[in-house]
């Protein structure tokens, strides 16, 4: 187990001021992702699901509690910490190759430079579109981008708050797959933010569910699937139907039209 | 700017019909004022404005007065779009500052640049620094508000992305703010020249002794309609290349926009 990347959440709490009323975004969360492991962290929009990773990530100050990454308190950024936002968030004015580069954080020469974005290119499977610019990439491929990107700050823990969100549903499995390859390669630590039940499942070693007003954590699920993490295992199903049932548990679904 | 091969039927058709339209205007200007259907002395006749462009063009004073009109314009521009700019980015990064001094902006804004020329002349002398000072009035406004607009346009995501790659402020100028200001910087460019032009004119028929507008107020006292309709054009070609040029650089500024790879 890795203690240097491993992420501790004690007790946060953050409190928004809306007017003179407080709103209560996040209460009492606890978490303890080890070095090197995958939490997916589901939750209905307005949990607060998205607000802890702001805070994990250092955008934002919580009110109360403390996250610690590697045994450090987070403070601000750090480039340790790196983001995998909805949006690809890519330089219009920069080619693939610039983007990847404006992630590199330590003080690199020209040659290094290129090395690092040459072997990220490579491992995004982006080669032959290193002078390309964004408006010129599938959505597919800016978010390759953006992940190559991520990682030329070689961060010891990545946060994804919903990345996949805007793809098309082919390109979306495609990109998680990339992903989980990603992770096990490199032993980063990785912490997803979800609507997706099925994403939640497929990548994470964890489940986190979380419930609004003020956001908890419900629940968590140890997910041990068999190592070729079918979608479509019986075993796959009965994690879906527990956790859909987190969600839907104090009112019985009622379809919103009869066939 | 889009290539002419890069243009769908419709749009070929279209734009080969701008130019015809103008053609037409031409003819219908031409055959009127032979035939009789409109008054020549009002309105000459192409052919006649094009006999006074060879007669002042050969004299050489047709190209002494653009030249000086057009060194009056790109000082006051120069002066006044570069003002422009540069307070745009300072307003924009001291909203403070842009709040104390919002009143006094408000005020004088709305003045129109010919109320405030006799005043010029008066602090300035008739000489050429009024007339720079009014077009560098009249550049300084389009220039400014658009920077101030195109700063405070510069995606938020972006600038997050930044904060979050550990980038430091003047990293953050230049490489997000900057470039996602520079359309809007061109946009008040074109706007400022344009002014820029129609200020010159009116300045030089009100008190100069060159310079197009002072032919055309000039050719007015004359009753040479045709030399006033030289002027007219001489005003609307430039322009109209200046603007063209201006787009150019933009294309070339802002490749991002074109899908042009560099």
């Amino acid at each position: 187990m890795n203690r240097e990347n491993e992420v501790v959440i004690s007790h946060i709490r953050q409190e928004f001021s809306i007017g003179d009323k407080t709103l209560e975004v996040l209460k009492d969360i606890n978490l303890e992702l080890q070095g090197g492991s995958f939490v997916s962290v589901v939750g209905q929009s307005g949990c607060g699901k998205s607000t802890l990773l702001r805070i994990i990530a250092g955008l934002d100050i919580p009110t109360g509690g403390e996250v610690r990454i590697g045994g450090n308190p987070v403070q601000s950024v750090s480039p340790d910490v790196g983001i995998l936002f909805q949006e690809s968030r890519l330089l219009p004015w920069y080619n693939v190759e610039k983007n990847i580069a404006y992630g590199i954080q330590e003080k690199k020469n020209r040659k290094e430079i290129r090395d690092t974005v040459y072997e990220l290119i490579e491992l995004v499977g982006l080669k032959g579109f290193e002078k390309a610019l964004p408006e010129q990439l599938s959505g597919g491929m800016q978010k390759r981008v953006a992940i190559a990107r991520t990682l030329a700050a070689r961060p010891k823990v990545l946060l994804l708050d919903e990345p996949f969100g805007a793809l098309d549903a082919f390109t979306k499995m495609n990109m998680q797959e990339e992903i989980l390859k990603l992770w096990k390669k490199e032993g980063i630590t990785m912490m997803l933010v979800t609507h997706d039940i099925d994403e939640a499942i497929y990548l994470g070693e964890h489940v986190v569910v979380m419930s609004p007003k003020p956001g908890v954590i419900k629940r968590s699920f140890r997910i041990e699937l068999t190592s070729d993490r079918s979608r479509t295992s019986a075993e796959f199903d009965r994690y879906r139907k527990e956790i859909f049932a987190e969600f839907f548990e104090d009112q019985t679904m009622v379809p919103e039209y009869q066939i | 700017m889009k290539k002419w091969k890069q243009l769908t039927g419709t749009d070929r058709i279209l734009y080969a019909l701008s130019v015809l339209l103008v053609a037409a205007i031409l003819w219908y200007w031409q055959t009127g004022t032979d035939n009789g259907t409109l008054n020549k002395v009002l309105l000459s006749s192409p052919e006649n404005v094009l006999k006074s462009f060879t007669q002042l063009w050969g004299k050489g004073s047709l190209q002494k007065h653009i030249f000086v009109s057009f060194q009056r314009v790109m000082t006051g521009f120069l002066f006044g779009a570069g003002a422009g700019i540069i307070l745009g980015f300072i307003l924009a990064a001291v909203p403070a500052l842009k709040k104390l001094l919002s009143f006094l902006l408000g005020l004088i804004r709305p003045i129109p640049s010919m109320a405030l020329f006799p005043l010029f002349i008066l602090w300035f002398g008739i000489g050429e620094t009024s007339k720079i000072i009014v077009i560098a009035f009249v550049s300084f406004w389009p220039t400014f508000l658009n920077t101030e607009e195109g700063v405070q346009q510069a995606d938020k995501k972006l600038l997050e992305l930044a904060t979050v790659l550990q980038k430091g402020t003047v990293a953050k100028i230049l490489t997000v703010i900057l470039p996602s200001t520079i359309p809007y910087i061109f946009a008040g460019l074109r706007l400022a020249i344009s002014r820029a032009w129609g200020g010159v004119v009116v300045a030089e028929m009100l008190a100069a002794s060159s310079g197009i507008g002072f032919l055309i107020e000039y050719s007015r006292n004359m009753s040479q309609t045709a030399s006033m309709f030289v002027g007219v054009l001489m005003i609307a070609i430039i322009g109209f290349i200046l603007d063209l040029i201006l787009k150019i650089i933009e294309s070339r500024i802002c490749y991002w926009h074109t899908g042009e790879i560099k």
